[in-house]
């Protein structure tokens, strides 16, 4: 079933695809070949019981940290990890095109649209338009809301040392179309009211929507959503949810969630976590009748 | 009750001035007390004015680390160090041809040495930022301790380099910086005091003489702290200073965004060693003579007590911790201060005489040998009550983003502010009339 669904999808509108991604902490396998495909404008769940490696999943495919090789549980094969280590200084130096031979279906891979993501830095990758939040919200506390989402914008003239003095007429300008972008973004959040409050000040679902705010600042294609309705009452939970639907026009959602009235209510498409592999797939009604997810949810007995 | 009263119940403006006028008071009176008791007063008050100029400058470096971007950097003195042995090496041993030009050429030595030594502070700041900059703060002032030591020990033990060659006999740890005694008497008109050119303002009031040399340096003094002041500002208000502040308040968010912090990292401390190596320039011509033991982490400790107790992240609060304490500082070390504010514990003292002399013990106590004490007590009650210093960092606020728009995206913008608050409010207190505000932004 799982390869008939991702031969369906068009390969010019994958806006994500990740392949076989490996991660071990130590000896404990949190991710084992999880795979994932991301259609283009879509809001896509990601749900599985805790520990399933959910975040672990997000933190790989944004470069958070590093994916593992398969073979890293196979430390005792000492051949493979020097010839490994042979390959990469070949890459590196040597400039053999060789190792263009290792099948990446064995190392896992992930992609954003055209670009190969791994090996990237996280600010590098936040830089190709997939932005990411975080489970617990962070923020600048001693920063006015206004200014939270000012940091955001990329490659801001401002934020180089030299152009703080030489191009002051440059810097006035684009602050003056970030602030209007970023009053608009408040307005669009319905939190127009704490703009001039300063983010200590804020309670946890005004935090939740800066976070999403700060995010919509740098205009992504991507957006990962780590659990965006935590800690929330489901009203303000189901506002979360309308604005986060509205942005389906400009960006592709892929989120991971617990509610699951929300996830079957408004996801596209939905992907199943346990013990660190994807063990379903599918629309919310397939999905709600697949036994092995009620099984991983629920208990073999149920 | 004290303390409650600090931080809960009084307006902040009024905190500090209550608490600046409880520190500037006793400091200023003792320190008057140590002017009148000089026989060349103009001296001393320049010395002070000089030392306190020099002091700022290195106190607005570590601001700009440790307040605009939360690296503590407990190597500043190293920087002190290098711009002052690079400078002074530069222009009293190492000598260029056009040295010998009438007027220009020691000037343009000096100058030559000066931009030397602070690109080699720039250098210097850039090798020790790029391994240390990734790591976490504590391990940060651990590393930056460590290379402040390291470059000390160097200056220290390098004798080939770093030891000025005396004209007989072996090199000598002691440098001493010529550059001021050169241009008074190589520069005619500077070696005369002021009532040479009819000034006689200082005679008069009975100060002293004052050379004109003095008042020149104090002034180019003077306009480098205002330079550096006003660079600082530039760094602080702009897009750059505002992610700074981001980092210092949480570095992955930042990254999340997609900035590289370690760029802004390895920028910052590069610049504030440049600022550091200006002031140690500054210390070399201010204090004359010096060698590698002058340059004990104990000088960026002090650099710390300035900032703290003036307020972090804030180059005002920085210039008045600077002033307040080199204050003290000097008037403690007056010998009459020493001698008349002084109480004597020993075995001919009153009702404890016996505890004493039983003890063994002889104590004088004078602000001389307390103001260790002195200066750790104003710190401690500093951190515990008033942690945001003398002159707290200004609060940030949006008039600066929001004078940008025209008048009627602002207005329209300052409406849907009111309008959603009060649509929140009737929300909470339950009110069934809840539209939503039509106007747009």
């Amino acid at each position: 079933m799982l390869e008939s669904l991702e031969l369906e999808k068009d390969p010019d509108n994958i806006s994500l695809s990740a392949q076989n991604i490996h991660k071990y902490f130590g000896g404990v396998k949190a991710l084992e070949g999880a795979s994932v495909v991301v259609s283009k404008n879509k809001l896509i769940s990601l749900i599985g019981p805790n520990g399933s490696g959910k975040t672990t999943l997000f933190n790989v495919i944004s470069c958070w940290s590093p994916k593992s090789h398969p073979d890293d549980l196979l430390e005792e094969d000492e051949v493979k990890i020097q010839k490994r280590f042979l390959d990469g200084i070949n890459r590196k130096f040597g400039g053999k095109e060789e190792s263009e031979e290792t099948p990446s279906e064995e190392v896992g891979s992930v992609d954003f649209e055209d670009l190969r993501l791994d090996g990237l830095n996280a600010h590098e990758a936040a830089l190709t338009g997939m932005m990411r939040t975080f489970q617990t919200t962070r923020n600048w506390p001693k920063l006015t809301v206004l200014e939270n989402l000012l940091v955001a914008p990329q490659h801001q003239t401002g934020e180089s040392f030299i152009n703080i003095f030489f191009k002051r007429k440059q810097i006035e300008e684009e602050e003056r179309i970030n602030t209007l972008k970023a009053l608009e973004i408040l307005d669009f959040l319905e939190i127009t009211h704490i703009r001039d409050q300063i983010g200590e000040e804020l309670s946890g679902g005004q935090l939740k929507l800066l976070a999403l705010g700060r995010l919509l600042m740098t205009a992504p294609r991507l957006i990962l959503l780590d659990e965006p309705m935590a800690g929330i009452n489901p009203t303000l939970g189901n506002k979360i949810m309308d604005k986060i639907l509205e942005l389906k026009v400009d960006s592709t959602i892929f989120l991971i969630e617990h509610n699951m009235d929300v996830v079957f209510n408004y996801s596209d498409e939905i992907f199943v976590m346990a013990r660190g592999k994807i063990i379903a797939q599918g629309t919310p009604n397939e999905i709600e009748s697949n036994k092995e997810v009620i099984e991983a949810y629920l208990g073999a007995d149920y | 009750m004290a303390g409650r009263i600090l931080k809960y119940e009084m307006d902040e403006k009024l905190r500090t001035l209550v608490v600046g006028f409880a520190l500037a008071i006793p400091i200023l009176y003792l320190y008057i007390y140590a002017l009148l008791a000089q026989t060349n007063k103009s001296i001393f008050l320049i010395g002070t004015v000089l030392a306190i100029l020099v002091f700022f400058i290195g106190a607005l470096s570590l601001d700009l680390e440790v307040g605009s971007v939360g690296l503590p950097n407990f190597g500043k003195v190293a920087f002190f160090a290098l711009g002052a042995y690079i400078s002074t090496l530069l222009y009293s041993v190492y000598r260029w041809p056009f040295y010998h030009i009438y007027g220009i050429g020691p000037i343009a030595q000096f100058l030559f040495s000066s931009l030397v030594a602070i690109i080699i502070c720039a250098l210097v700041g850039f090798l020790v930022a790029i391994p240390t900059v990734k790591l976490r703060a504590d391990y940060f002032a651990i590393m930056t301790i460590a290379g402040g030591e390291v470059i000390r020990l160097i200056l220290q033990y390098e004798k080939r380099w770093f030891w000025a060659p005396a004209p007989v006999g072996p090199p000598q740890q002691v440098i001493s910086n010529r550059a001021i005694v050169e241009f008074t008497t190589g520069l005619y008109p500077f070696n005369k005091t002021l009532a040479y050119f009819g000034f006689t303002f200082f005679e008069d009031s009975n100060l002293g003489s004052v050379f004109l040399w003095q008042i020149v340096v104090i002034v180019i003094f003077i306009l480098i702290a205002i330079t550096t002041y006003w660079f600082v500002q530039q760094i602080r208000k702009s897009p750059y200073g505002r992610t700074l502040r981001a980092i210092r308040e949480d570095d992955i968010t930042v990254t999340s965004v997609g900035k590289d912090v370690s760029r802004f990292r390895w920028q910052v401390t590069t610049l504030a060693a440049c600022i550091a190596g200006l002031a140690g320039i500054m210390y070399a011509m201010t204090f004359k003579a010096f060698e590698a033991g002058d340059f004990r982490p104990f000088l960026t400790f002090d650099l710390y007590i300035f900032i703290i107790i003036g307020g972090l992240g804030n180059s005002r609060g920085a210039f008045a911790g600077t002033a307040l304490v080199q204050m003290f500082l000097r008037a403690a070390q007056v010998q009459e201060v020493k001698e008349n504010i002084s109480l004597y514990l020993g075995s001919e003292s009153p009702v404890i005489g016996p505890l004493f002399e039983f003890l063994q013990l002889d104590v004088f106590i004078n602000p001389d040998n307390m103001r260790l004490v002195i200066l750790g007590v104003i710190l401690i009650l500093f951190l515990l009550f008033m942690p945001a210093g003398l002159i707290p960092e200004p609060k940030t606020n949006n008039e600066k983003y929001l004078k940008q728009l025209t008048p009627e995206e602002r207005m329209r913008s300052d409406e849907a502010v009111s309008a959603r608050q009060s649509l929140t409010e009737r929300e909470r207190i339950g009110n069934e009339d809840t539209t939503e505000p039509s106007s747009k932004f």
